[in-house]
C-alpha cells in the first residue's frame, strides 16, 4: 500500500499551507524522515519530511498550489505499485490545485479581459474592447478618458490614428517609444509568506480604526542602563539589546494599562491577563512575529534569552506556528537601520495596538531653559480606535516615556 | 313541457356518460396517468344534462373549473376530451390547458375557466355579441354557489341585467366553495335571492331532478330568446366527491353525505324512467354499456394519440 | 396633413374605425353621454348609437369579461379603463382570460380587443390616478402594450390596435391631452413593433416612450448647445419591442440611457437595459442608464409630484455621466 503524503498541521491555528517547492521528485528513492517539500503557512516555511521508505511514486501537489491540511500531496510505495489518485485526491477539497493545473488557459482569458497583465486593472468598456481586439491592439497602451479612467471606444480610434500618423505625442509624460516599448520586469509570484503577509496587513487595514501617535523619548537613562548591564559580559553574545529592554518596558507600561492589551472578537472586547509581546523579525523573504509569553513576568535576562532564541529560530525558519500565535501587543523597531524616526506601523490583528520604534539619534533638547543634545528615540503607537480612544492611548504614551525616563525601577521586578 | 321518450332517454344517456367519464378520469389520475388537478362532476350530472338539453349549437355556455358534465352535456367530444386531460396534440386544447380550459367554439362551448366566476362577465360578453349580431341564442354561464360571492358574479348580473341581455345564470349550488360549506361562506340560503338586487327573476330548483332543472332551464332560455333578459337559476345539488381528486374532504358530514347520495340524480331518473314506463332495466343497461364502450375508445384514442412537440409552446400565443 | 390634438386623433381614429367595420364597439364607463373625461369618444354616441357606443356600470371586471367574451364571438371590442390605475380592479380579466384564452384554447379563438387607458403624473391626480403601469402589461404574454407620444402616432397605433387580431393595451398619457401634431389625413397604420427615431443623432441613444419622448427631444436639445448629439428613439410598441432599432442605435452611440416615467425598479426599462446587456454587449461604451420616478407612490403636493416626475435636467445628467 502507497503511504500518502498530506499536508501537515503545524500549528494550533493552521487550516491551509502552500506548497513552496517539492525537494524530490518522482522517482527518487527516499527514506523515512528526508525532507520531501517545502511548504509555508501563515508566516513560516517548513519542510514535509517522507512519513515513510520507498520510492516517491507520484507527486499530486503542485507547486504553488495552496491546500487544507490533511490533503494528500503526494505518494510513496514499491515501485510498478497501482495508487488510486483520483480517489484520494479529491477527498479533501483541492479546488485551488486542481484548478492550477488547468490554469494557463484560464489566466489568458482572463487577461484578454481585464488585466493589463502586469496585475493593474484596466478599465475598458466592452466596445472598446472589442474595437481593440478586432484591431489587435494592446489596450492598456491606450489612455481612458472616460469616466473613472475608463477606454472608451473613442479612445481607441484616437490611438489607432496616432499611431498611423505616427503621431502617439505625449500622454502622461510618455514618450511614442516610452509607449511603444513592452515594461521588463522580474516576475515573483505572489504567494507564500509574501502573500499571507499581504492578506495580513490588508485585512487589518481595512478592519481597523487605525490612529497613530507619535512622540520622541530621552533614552539618555535607557542607553545608560544598558551600557552598565553590558559592560562586564564575559559573551558577547549575551548583550543585551535595546529591543529586548523595550520588550521588557512595554510589558510594565501594559500591566499600568492594561486596555492597551486588548483584542476584538465578535461582540465582546477582551481585556487580556496575559501580556505576550510580539517582536517583529525581518527575513530576507518577508516578515515574522514571535511572541514572548508572559513578558511582564520574567525578568530582563530570561526576556533577553527567549528573544534572541526565538529571532535565530525565526532566521532559519524553524518558527513553531504556536510560536508565533497568542501575541497581545506588538513592537516592531525600523531603529536599527538609522534611517527612520517615526512611521505608522500596521496592527497585528487581533491586537489592538503596536509600537514602532524609530532610530535613536542625538537631538537638541530644551532642558530647564538650555539647549543641550539628547538621545532621542521615535515612538509611534498604532492603535485601533474601535477599542482604544486617543486619551487612553495617549495615558499609554505618558506612562510608557515616564519608564523609559525611568527605567531601573522597572527591570526590577 | 312534456318530453318525448327519446328526449328521456337522452337525458339519462347525458347523465350517464357524465358520470362514466368522471369516474374514468378518477381512475386514470389515481392510476398516476394524468397531471395535474382534476375536479369531478359526479353527483351534478342533471344540471348539465337538464339545462344543455334546452340548447343548440348556436348557442353559448361558459363553464367552469368543474366543467366536463358541461362540456359532454353540451355535446362536447368526449374522445378530444380525454386526449386533453392527457395532454395530448389532439386534445381538445392541443394539450396546453388540460382539465379545467375545455372548450369548442364550433358548438358554442366559450370555455371552462379555472378562475371561479371568471365566466360569468365573458357570458355577458357572448350574450352582448349575440344580440349585437341580432341573432336569437343565449348564453348560459355556469358557476358555483364559490363564485356567487364573487365581485364578478355582482357586476356581471348587473351588467346583463342593464343591458338586458341574452344569458341565464346556471348556479349549480352544491353547498361548498372548495372545502368552506356555504353556512359558513354566505348568510342567504338560496342564492337565487340575489337576482332580486338586479331585477333579475330567481328560482331555486332541486338540482338533483333532472326533470325540474330541464323545465327550469327551458322557462328562462325561452324568455332570453325572446329578448326578456337574464335569469337566474339555483340548483340544489351534492359534490359526491371532494374539491379535487386527492380532497381528504374533513369538511363533510358523514350523515350529510349518506342523505345526499340516496338523491343522486341517476338512479332517481333510472327509477323514475322505468316506474313510467319510459324504459325497462335492460334498455338502461344497455345504455350504460354503450357509453362505457365509448368511454374505453376515448381513453384509447388519447392514449394512443401524439404528444405535443416542443416547439409547440410558442404556437397560438397570439393570433397572425 | 392636418394639425390635431391628442384627444381628436383617438376621437378620429375610433370614428373612422366604427365606419370601417361594423363589428367595433366602445364599451366604458362615462363613453357615451359624456364623451370621456378628457373627450376622447365625445360625440360617438350620437354618430353610432347606443348599440355601439355602451355606457357601462363602474365594473371594470365585467367591461373586460364583456369584451373578451365578445372579441371571441367575432366583435371588436374597444374597452375604456379611464386610468391605468383602475386595470388593478379587472386584472384577472386582463391577465388570466384575455392573455390566455388564445392560447389555452389550443388557438380556437383569438380575441382582437383593445384597452385604452391612461398613464401619467402631472396634474396632481395623486398615487391612484397617475401611475405608469405599464411594465405590469408586458409581463403578460398573449397581450400586446403600445404608447403614443404624438397625435400622429396615436391615429396609426390605435389603428393598427383596432384591427390587431389580438388583444392590446393602447395606452395614452394624460398631460398629452392638448398635445398638438401633424396627423396623415388617409388610412394611416403603423405596425407593431417598429420604433421610431424621433431625433436622429451619433454620440449617446436615449430610449423612451409615451411623454417622455417630449421631454427627453428637449433634453436632446439642450444637450446639443454643449456638443452632444443625442438619439431620441420612441419605441412606441412595447411589446413587440423593436430590439433591432435600439441595438442599431447603441452600435453607433455606444451609450444607452432608457427614460420613463414608471418607477424605476421593474420598470420596462429594466427588460431593455437587459436586454441590450445580453445581446449588444459588446456595443456598449459605457454603462446603461435608466432615468425614471423614485420608488414611491406617485404625491400629490404640486411641489413633491414636480419633483418625481422625471425631468428635462434629470435626463440631462444622466447622458453626461456618460462622457
Amino acid at each position: 500500500m502507497a503511504i500518502e503524503i498530506v499536508m501537515p498541521k503545524l500549528g494550533l491555528t493552521m487550516t491551509k499551507g502552500t506548497v513552496e517547492k517539492w525537494l524530490k521528485k518522482e522517482g527518487d528513492l527516499v527514506q523515512k524522515g528526508d525532507s520531501l517539500l517545502e511548504i509555508s503557512t501563515e508566516k513560516l516555511t517548513n519542510t514535509v519530511e517522507s512519513p515513510g521508505d520507498g520510492i516517491l511514486l507520484k507527486i499530486v501537489a503542485e507547486e504553488g498550489a495552496e491546500l487544507p491540511i490533511g490533503t494528500v500531496l503526494g505518494f510513496i510505495g514499491e515501485a510498478g505499485e497501482h495508487i488510486d489518485v483520483a480517489g484520494k485526491v479529491n477527498m479533501p477539497k483541492m479546488n485551488n490545485s486542481l484548478e492550477a493545473s488547468s490554469g494557463p488557459e484560464k489566466q489568458e482569458g482572463n487577461e484578454e479581459n481585464n488585466d493589463s497583465g502586469f496585475g493593474k486593472k484596466v478599465k475598458i468598456s466592452p466596445a472598446a474592447l472589442n474595437l481593440a481586439r478586432d484591431l489587435n491592439i494592446d489596450y492598456t497602451l491606450v489612455v481612458g478618458t472616460g469616466p473613472g479612467g475608463r477606454i472608451t471606444r473613442e479612445d481607441v480610434k484616437r490611438y489607432v490614428e496616432q499611431m498611423q500618423t505616427g503621431k502617439v505625442e505625449k500622454q502622461d509624460n510618455a514618450t511614442v517609444s516610452d509607449i511603444k516599448a513592452p515594461v521588463s520586469f522580474e516576475e515573483i509570484p505572489y504567494a507564500g509568506l509574501r502573500k499571507v503577509i499581504g492578506e495580513k496587513m490588508s485585512r487589518s487595514w481595512t478592519l481597523a480604526a487605525k490612529v497613530t501617535a507619535h512622540v520622541s523619548a530621552d533614552v539618555s537613562k535607557l542607553l545608560q542602563l544598558r551600557t552598565m548591564i553590558n559592560e562586564d559580559l564575559e559573551n558577547e553574545e549575551d548583550r543585551i539589546s535595546i529591543t529586548e529592554m523595550l520588550v521588557k518596558l512595554v510589558a510594565k507600561a501594559l500591566e499600568i494599562k492594561p486596555m492597551i492589551n486588548v483584542s476584538l472578537e465578535g461582540d465582546s472586547i477582551k481585556v487580556m491577563k496575559d501580556i505576550n509581546i510580539g517582536v517583529a523579525v525581518a527575513l530576507e523573504n518577508g516578515l515574522v512575529v514571535p511572541v514572548v509569553r508572559n513578558a511582564d513576568k520574567k525578568g530582563l535576562y530570561q526576556l533577553s534569552k527567549e528573544v534572541k532564541e526565538l529571532v535565530r529560530k525565526a532566521r532559519e525558519g524553524r518558527l513553531s506556528l504556536d510560536e508565533m500565535s497568542g501575541g497581545t501587543f506588538t513592537i516592531t523597531n525600523l531603529g536599527t537601520y538609522g534611517s527612520v524616526d517615526y512611521f505608522t506601523p500596521i496592527i497585528n490583528q487581533p491586537e489592538s495596538a503596536i509600537l514602532g520604534i524609530g532610530r535613536i539619534a542625538e537631538a537638541p533638547m530644551v532642558i530647564n531653559g538650555q539647549i543641550v543634545a539628547r538621545p532621542m528615540m521615535g515612538l509611534s503607537l498604532s492603535f485601533d480606535h474601535r477599542l482604544i480612544d486617543g486619551a487612553p492611548a495617549a495615558e499609554f504614551m505618558a506612562v510608557l516615556l515616564r519608564i523609559i525616563a525611568n527605567p531601573f525601577r522597572a527591570i526590577l521586578r | 313541457m312534456n318530453l318525448t321518450k327519446d328526449q328521456m332517454l337522452n337525458l339519462y344517456e347525458t347523465m350517464v356518460k357524465i358520470r362514466e367519464f368522471e369516474e374514468k378520469a378518477k381512475e386514470l389520475m389515481l392510476g398516476g396517468k394524468l397531471a395535474g388537478f382534476l375536479h369531478l362532476y359526479c353527483g351534478e350530472e342533471a344540471i348539465a344534462a337538464g339545462v344543455c338539453a334546452n340548447l343548440n349549437d348556436k348557442d353559448c355556455i361558459t363553464s367552469t373549473h368543474r366543467g366536463h358534465g358541461h362540456i359532454i352535456a353540451k355535446g362536447g367530444d368526449i374522445n378530444r376530451m380525454m386526449a386533453e386531460l392527457h395532454g395530448k396534440a389532439t386534445g381538445y386544447c392541443k394539450g396546453k390547458s388540460g382539465s379545467m380550459h375545455i372548450a369548442d367554439l364550433d358548438i358554442g362551448i366559450v370555455g371552462a375557466n379555472g378562475i371561479v366566476g371568471a365566466g360569468l362577465p365573458i357570458a355577458v360578453g357572448v350574450a352582448f355579441a349575440l344580440r349585437y349580431k341580432k341573432m336569437d341564442n343565449v348564453v348560459v354561464a355556469f358557476f358555483g354557489d364559490g363564485a356567487s360571492n364573487r365581485g364578478t358574479f355582482h357586476e356581471a348580473l348587473n351588467m346583463a341585467s342593464v343591458l338586458n341581455l341574452p344569458v341565464v345564470f346556471i348556479c349549480e349550488n352544491n353547498h361548498f366553495g372548495m372545502s368552506t360549506p356555504q353556512s359558513v361562506h354566505q348568510k342567504i340560503k338560496d342564492i337565487s335571492v340575489r337576482g332580486t338586487a338586479y331585477d333579475i327573476p330567481g328560482k331555486t330548483v332541486d338540482g338533483n331532478d333532472v326533470l325540474a332543472v330541464h323545465e327550469a332551464a327551458a322557462e328562462a332560455i325561452g324568455r332570453a330568446r325572446k329578448g326578456g333578459g337574464p335569469s337566474l337559476i339555483e340548483c340544489k345539488t351534492w359534490r359526491h366527491y371532494g374539491h379535487f381528486i386527492g380532497d381528504p374532504e374533513p369538511y363533510k358530514d358523514p350523515e350529510e353525505q349518506k342523505k345526499w347520495l340516496a338523491t343522486d340524480p341517476i338512479p332517481r331518473f333510472a327509477k323514475y324512467l322505468i316506474e313510467s314506463n319510459y324504459a325497462i332495466q335492460a334498455d338502461l343497461d344497455a345504455i350504460k354499456n354503450s357509453v362505457r364502450e365509448k368511454i374505453e375508445a376515448a381513453v384509447r384514442y388519447a392514449q394512443s394519440s401524439p404528444d405535443p412537440l416542443p416547439e409547440d409552446i410558442y404556437s397560438d400565443v397570439y393570433a397572425g | 396633413m392636418a394639425k390635431k390634438t391628442y384627444i381628436e386623433a383617438i376621437r378620429e381614429t375610433q370614428s373612422a374605425e366604427m365606419q370601417r367595420d361594423p363589428d367595433v364597439f366602445i364599451a366604458g364607463e362615462d363613453v357615451g353621454v359624456m364623451g370621456s373625461a378628457f373627450g376622447q369618444t365625445a360625440g360617438l354616441l350620437k354618430e353610432f348609437g347606443m348599440q355601439r357606443v355602451v355606457d357601462t356600470p363602474i365594473s371594470e371586471s365585467a367591461i373586460i369579461g364583456l369584451g373578451v367574451g365578445a372579441a371571441a364571438m367575432g366583435l371588436r371590442p374597444i374597452l375604456v379603463i379611464d386610468f391605468i390605475d383602475f386595470m388593478a380592479v379587472c386584472m384577472d380579466e386582463v391577465l388570466n382570460q384575455a392573455s390566455k384564452l388564445r392560447y389555452m384554447l389550443g388557438g380556437q379563438v383569438k380575441i382582437p380587443l383593445v384597452i385604452r387607458s391612461q398613464i401619467g403624473a402631472g396634474i396632481g391626480a395623486a398615487a391612484q390616478h397617475s401611475q405608469s403601469l405599464e411594465a405590469f402589461f408586458t409581463h403578460m404574454p398573449g397581450m400586446k402594450t403600445v404608447a403614443a407620444a404624438t397625435p400622429a402616432d396615436v391615429k396609426g397605433l390605435l389603428t393598427a390596435a383596432i384591427r390587431d387580431d389580438n388583444p392590446v393595451l393602447f395606452i395614452e398619457h394624460k398631460t398629452l391631452a392638448r398635445f398638438e401634431g401633424e396627423v396623415p389625413e388617409n388610412d394611416y397604420v403603423i405596425p407593431f413593433g417598429k420604433a421610431d427615431i424621433k431625433r436622429a443623432g451619433s454620440d449617446v441613444t436615449i430610449v423612451s416612450w409615451s411623454a417622455m419622448v417630449h421631454k427627453c427631444l428637449a433634453a436632446a436639445e439642450s444637450l446639443s448647445k454643449e456638443g452632444i448629439d443625442a438619439e431620441v428613439i420612441d419605441i412606441r410598441s412595447l411589446i413587440p419591442l423593436d430590439r433591432e432599432c435600439i441595438l442599431n442605435s447603441v452600435g453607433k452611440t455606444g451609450k444607452l440611457v432608457i427614460v420613463h416615467e414608471a418607477v424605476e425598479t421593474s420598470g420596462y426599462g429594466a427588460e431593455i437595459a437587459a436586454m441590450v446587456a445580453d445581446q449588444g454587449f459588446d456595443l456598449l461604451d459605457a454603462p446603461i442608464k435608466r432615468v425614471a420616478a423614485p420608488f414611491t407612490p406617485v404625491p400629490f403636493s404640486p411641489v413633491l409630484e414636480k419633483e418625481w416626475v422625471v425631468n428635462e435636467e434629470k435626463i440631462i445628467n444622466a447622458v453626461k455621466s456618460l462622457f
